[in-house]
């Protein structure tokens, strides 16, 4: 073990925060020790192996059970979670760690209700995938009500999950029609996130609860997906260079303006990613195009060197 | 020979800068850091992946040489070592993927040029080279790298003290001898944090490593996972009691480690349907965490549950996960479920889809 606290106690009390100092003096005598993130992990682990669980015994003993039972099984548990979740929020007080997570799992759990009724009793026919339209709404009202980013999140994977945007790196290879593909449809995406997050941009912090925040990271994400997957496309290759160049422009500015290392990372990764792609799609000699697609990435990495400052000053 | 590194002193103030964010500004105005620049976590992680995409393509633009590999090696090393003594660079991601991708990729050329047959020989031989760029860079991760990898040697080796059939018993017992030997270490308090990063590196992967190699596939039986089951839970219980005591995370985070493999090994052994396992002790472990922070979040000294540091990125590596687990649309699947078509599974349904 090794102890930084001899350190700590020789910086000048001139302009050091006294508060963060005790704090840290704390933490590296180990007069506090916490176990936040150890929990975090074993918190999510176990979320995912009860959601994996129920898929499976979904799948595996539908006959034997039948899905009224399994319907209402699922649908108790879900709500015995939100009941969690519920009560701390009619007490007034902050959810803890393990509520936030139990809150996840419920609305994971509602999601397996819900896509399981929709496979089992056909509820929208020939337009099935609206289901997941309305898990995403309802998902959002119950993330707004209980002030939940984790369960924002899932509402807008399941909305994206609609719009035919799935989150695997896979579907960029789709061949689909460019115009209905994976692209346009990301990229509508992203503009529905941003959407979001505009409409939470004169919120208080304490007001806003994270979510303008949750709404932009996904915007981002979604918007640079869809520019690589017009550019992987030949008939919208030169159209996604545009968007991709507009993206890293737009976003890198944002990360700058607010020290938002996330987006200057964005923006370099996947400016240089695109870059790299699109030479490596346009030209056909092999050794000028490692070159080439060399020099852009040493371009980036001389870049990133040079963000070094903003990106320990930001807080994202 | 003089290596450019921090020294203990510097390394001490980069790693306090580095760990207590809300000091980082007072820290850094000292200049006691040596002049060496850092990166954030997330920063360095895009510096790894950007680094690798550049180190491929410089590998086919050098394709055209008669020994590629061993020419990328060294111009690789070489340009590491420059930016680590010009630029001063330390942790940034990219200068410890250029070591390690140069190392391997002289020692790829060297097995080319040996025709050597024994996979033995050459997995230690590329340990070694990463074991050295790990020691050199002080760099946790390559040097558990680099012993997981003499652990994959040992049961690669041709004759065995136990025999054939349990070749993965001597690297489970490698592995197990290694963190107890680290744990022991770390103990001593450690003057340089990056030899401590190291020993904590051991003590993290090394039992869950072990616990999988007991598991291996040479003896599939209930006496094997019998056999890993105790030794897993012995070292759960040993980490686990060793990090609360000592207060250090690393035991703790290898305690759960041992713990998945004790889960698998009970898996092995219990009759149950799986996916009832899975609930049964996702359930079980949702509800110690949630017990657990609920009896700690209080607390102001001690042990807490209550998060005291901003772990820079720990938000979006938390929306992520609840996105991964969020229902998604899937291919359109054969019907196996009521008639109605499609797989199931995950956060949602994927059938039909």
């Amino acid at each position: 073990m090794h102890d930084l606290s001899e350190e700590l106690r020789t910086l000048p009390p001139a302009g050091v925060q006294e508060p963060a100092r005790q704090l840290a003096l704390k933490l590296e005598t180990r007069q506090l020790f916490s176990i936040h993130r150890e929990l975090l992990v074993v918190m999510y682990a176990a979320v995912a192996m009860v959601v994996a669980g129920v898929g499976w015994l979904v799948k595996s003993n539908l006959e034997r059970i039948g899905p009224i039972t399994l319907l209402t099984g699922i649908l108790a548990a879900s709500a015995l979670c939100h009941a969690a979740a519920l009560r701390a929020h009619m007490a007034g007080r902050v959810r803890s760690l393990g509520e936030d997570y139990v809150l996840l799992l419920g609305a994971l759990l509602f999601s397996a209700a819900v896509g399981y009724a929709e496979v089992q009793f056909d509820l929208f026919g020939a337009a099935w995938s609206r289901h997941l339209f309305w898990l995403s709404l309802w998902q959002a009202a119950m993330a707004y009500y209980l002030r939940s980013r984790l369960v924002l999140s899932v509402a807008l994977a399941a909305f994206a999950g609609w719009m035919g945007a799935e989150l695997s790196f896979g579907s960029l290879f789709e061949p689909r029609q460019p115009l209905a593909g994976f692209g346009p449809r990301a990229l509508l995406c992203a503009l529905v996130f941003w959407g979001g997050g505009w409409l939470h941009r004169r919120r208080q912090p304490a007001e806003d609860a994270g979510f303008r925040e949750v709404y932009r990271q996904f915007a981002a994400n979604f918007a640079f997906w869809g520019a690589l997957a017009l550019i992987a496309e030949p008939d919208t290759r030169w159209a996604g260079a545009f968007v991709l160049m507009v993206l890293v422009f737009v976003v890198g500015r944002a990360g700058l303006a607010e020290r938002r290392q996330s987006f200057l990372l964005y923006a370099v990764g996947y400016g240089t990613v695109g870059l790299v792609w699109l030479e490596s799609m346009v030209l056909d000699d092999r050794i000028v195009r490692s070159w080439l697609g060399l020099f852009t990435v040493v371009g980036a990495l001389v870049l990133l060197m040079r963000l070094r400052a903003q990106l320990k000053e930001s807080t994202a | 020979m003089n290596v450019a590194r921090p020294t203990v002193a510097e390394e001490r103030w980069l790693t306090a800068a580095s760990r207590h964010p809300a000091l980082r500004a007072q820290i850094e105005a000292l200049g006691q850091g040596g002049g060496w620049k850092t990166t954030t976590p997330l920063g360095r992680v895009l510096g790894v992946l950007l680094t690798l995409l550049g180190m491929s393509l410089l590998g086919g633009a050098l394709s055209a040489f008669r020994s590629p590999w061993l020419v990328t090696g060294v111009l690789l090393m070489i340009a590491a070592e420059i930016m680590i003594a010009r630029r001063r660079v330390y942790r940034s991601g990219i200068e410890e993927v250029l070591y390690l991708g140069g190392a391997v990729a002289a020692v790829m050329q060297i097995l080319d040029w040996s025709n050597g047959d024994s996979e033995a020989g050459a997995v230690a031989l590329l340990s070694a080279a990463v074991l050295l760029v790990g020691w050199r860079l002080l760099n946790p991760v390559l040097t558990t790298l680099a012993a997981a990898g003499c652990s994959l040697a040992i049961s690669l080796v041709g004759t065995h003290l136990l025999g054939g059939n349990l070749r993965t018993l001597e690297s489970a017992a490698f592995c197990g001898v290694l963190a107890i030997v680290a744990l022991l270490a770390g103990a001593r308090r450690w003057q340089r944090p990056s030899h401590d990063f190291m020993l904590d590196g051991l003590v993290m992967v090394m039992p869950w490593l072990g616990g999988m190699w007991l598991m291996g596939d040479a003896w599939r039986d209930d006496a094997r996972s019998g056999f890993a089951l105790v030794i897993s839970t012995a070292f759960f219980s040993l980490l686990l009691a060793t990090g609360l005591r000592r207060r250090q995370h690393a035991p703790l985070i290898g305690a759960l480690g041992s713990l998945a493999c004790a889960g698998y090994a009970a898996h092995e052994l219990v009759e149950w349907p799986t996916y009832w396992q899975l609930i049964a002790a996702g359930a079980a472990l949702l509800l110690t965490a949630w017990l657990s922070d609920r009896r700690l979040r209080s607390r102001e000294d001690g042990l807490s549950s209550r998060a005291v540091d901003d772990l820079p990125g720990i938000e979006l590596v938390q929306q992520a996960g609840a996105a991964v687990l969020a229902p998604q649309p899937g291919a359109p699947a054969a019907a196996s479920v009521g008639g109605q078509g499609g797989g199931f599974g995950g956060g949602g349904a994927s059938g039909r889809f």
